[in-house]
């Protein structure tokens, strides 16, 4: 077997014992149908209701990506503040710190009674979540840039675009992915979170229904749509790399 | 090597107007903080003409070169490129410049780092990236990434993205510092052979006596704390140069290393 099929065959291998490790537990735990349902029973949610769980689903994304679009604008722009005008970072920095260091959770709280039930709040837990690793990583990757190949192109006469487009993003480019593969499924993450506090829509106000009525079924549901949902986030990035770093890999 | 059409033609000194100077260096001074680095610096250096920068480390060769090429600031003194401030040669894009470091960017092929000088020059008379790979002995590796290649590969396309927008100035810092000996030996051949052609002006900065002598007109031996050119001697050798073995080049190593010994007794306790 070739090694470059071994991830594939363990990722089918994992998702393919998911249900069996299901049906063992509930075999062994002897837990009620309302708490541990069964596979099937989920499945029931899912197949009855596409267009309720769909929609929820939706509501759920759309607030993640706009969110996490803010997030990567506000981060590009303060990294690159940072870079170039170095006083920028002096000043801002302990603001970062101390918002980054409080729980988001006590912050959305605040939010969401201050500005109500409305898209803001949500946008703004998103951009707590993901803003700080993705500026942070900008700024690393912006940092290692090769000195000596700035110098060159200084020495050139390019400008500050210039030396930005051929130098500082290349080498900015593995560390931004790399913070895409937990920045964005943290903006899953706070969206959910988000619409847990107070919301009338979403994949977090299904999961408060759900545990008010005591619908482990619906609960499931909704826990296979998000995990699935950030799986895929999180292999599109890793797509992504593989392919935007190919000229890395032998030929 | 190069073709006669992109040669610059040989200058003639007449009688009445002798050679303009390239470079014009007066009085040059440079501190960090209250560290003085280069102290009364006086250059001339003639169009064409290669000079090597050799002193112990810390004699400034490194910040002088880094004032020629328009990257330091705060210096004093005169400092001129053609006629005109250094700032106006880098306006102009007249300077080319080799680190020790090959200056690649991992993500794009040997031609494609090569071009990347292009990208950022607006001049017309360059010489064309592929063909000058070719001429460098690349030609099998246009399209090969940085990390596939040896290092003295990477220094020869290094030097290629310095020379391909043909400046009259190309500043080299050290840049066969990091390569195996026999490696060196044939890129010294090979850039002999480069700048017969091209005629460029050249400013080298080494610790390598047998690097200087092989490939100056002049060196300059530099002296330490502040750094100060201690003795400027003409190196009157018959070219090529490479491969010697013979006396009279032996003898110009010898003159060279005592210059340069005298100027680490002269500095500050800068070591060889």
């Amino acid at each position: 077997m070739k090694k470059s099929w071994r991830p594939v065959l363990a990722y089918f291998l994992l998702f393919a014992s998911i249900p069996l490790l299901w049906v063992a537990f509930i075999h062994f735990s002897h837990l009620p149908a309302v708490v541990l349902p069964p596979p099937s029973k989920v499945w029931d949610v899912l197949r009855d209701e596409p267009g309720f769980l769909a929609y929820n689903t939706a509501v759920t994304m759309g607030e993640a990506l706009l969110g996490y679009g803010v997030a990567n604008v506000l981060a590009l722009i303060l990294a690159l503040a940072f870079v170039w005008y170095p006083a920028t970072e002096a000043f801002v920095a302990p603001w970062t710190v101390m918002i980054k260091n409080i729980p988001f959770v006590t912050i959305a709280g605040i939010l969401l009674i201050t500005l109500g039930d409305n898209l803001a709040p949500k946008l703004l837990i998103v951009v707590l979540v993901c803003f700080f690793p993705l500026l942070a990583n900008l700024v690393k990757g912006f940092r290692a840039a090769d000195s000596v190949l700035i110098d060159r192109l200084a020495a050139l006469n390019a400008t500050r675009g210039q030396v930005f487009r051929k130098v500082l993003w290349p080498s900015a480019l593995p560390y931004y992915l790399a913070a895409h593969e937990n920045a964005f499924t943290g903006s899953i993450v706070g969206a959910i979170i988000a619409e847990w506090f107070f919301a009338r829509k979403g994949l977090g106000y299904l999961v408060v229904q759900a545990m008010s009525d005591y619908r482990g079924d619906v609960l499931y549901a909704v826990n296979l749509i998000a995990g699935a949902l950030a799986l895929a986030a999180y292999f599109s990035c890793k797509l992504m790399e593989r392919w935007l770093f190919r000229w890395k890999y032998p030929r | 090597m190069l073709s006669q059409a992109s040669m610059r033609p040989p200058v003639v000194p007449f009688v009445d107007s002798p050679p303009r100077n390239a470079i014009r260096i007066q009085g040059l001074g440079k501190s960090y903080g209250a560290v003085p680095v280069l102290e009364e610096i006086d250059l001339d250096l003639p169009e064409g003409e290669f000079i090597s920068l050799l002193g112990p480390s810390g004699c400034g060769k490194t910040t002088l070169l880094r004032i020629l090429a328009g990257l330091e600031t705060d210096w004093r003194g005169v400092v001129e490129i053609d006629g005109a401030p250094v700032a106006e040669a880098r306006r102009s894009q007249e300077i080319g410049i080799a680190f020790q470091r090959a200056a690649l960017l991992p993500s794009r092929t040997a031609l494609r780092n090569v071009q990347l000088t292009l990208e950022v020059c607006h001049r017309s008379g360059v010489f064309d990236p592929e063909r000058l790979l070719r001429e460098f002995g690349l030609g099998e590796f246009l399209h090969h990434y940085p990390h596939e290649l040896s290092g003295g590969m990477q220094q020869r396309v290094n030097i290629a993205a310095a020379i391909v927008h043909h400046p009259r100035l190309l500043l080299l810092d050290e840049p066969f510092g990091a390569l195996d000996e026999l490696t060196r030996e044939a890129l010294w051949a090979w850039l002999a052979q480069l700048l017969a052609v091209t005629r460029q002006t050249a400013v080298l900065v080494t610790h390598c006596v047998e690097e200087a002598v092989t490939l100056s007109d002049r060196v300059a031996v530099m002296s330490a704390r502040p750094g100060r050119i201690h003795s400027l001697l003409d190196i009157d050798l018959p070219r090529p140069r490479t491969g010697r073995l013979d006396e009279a080049f032996a003898r110009e190593v010898t003159r060279v290393r005592r210059s340069l010994y005298a100027a680490v007794d002269a500095g500050g306790g800068g070591s060889p």
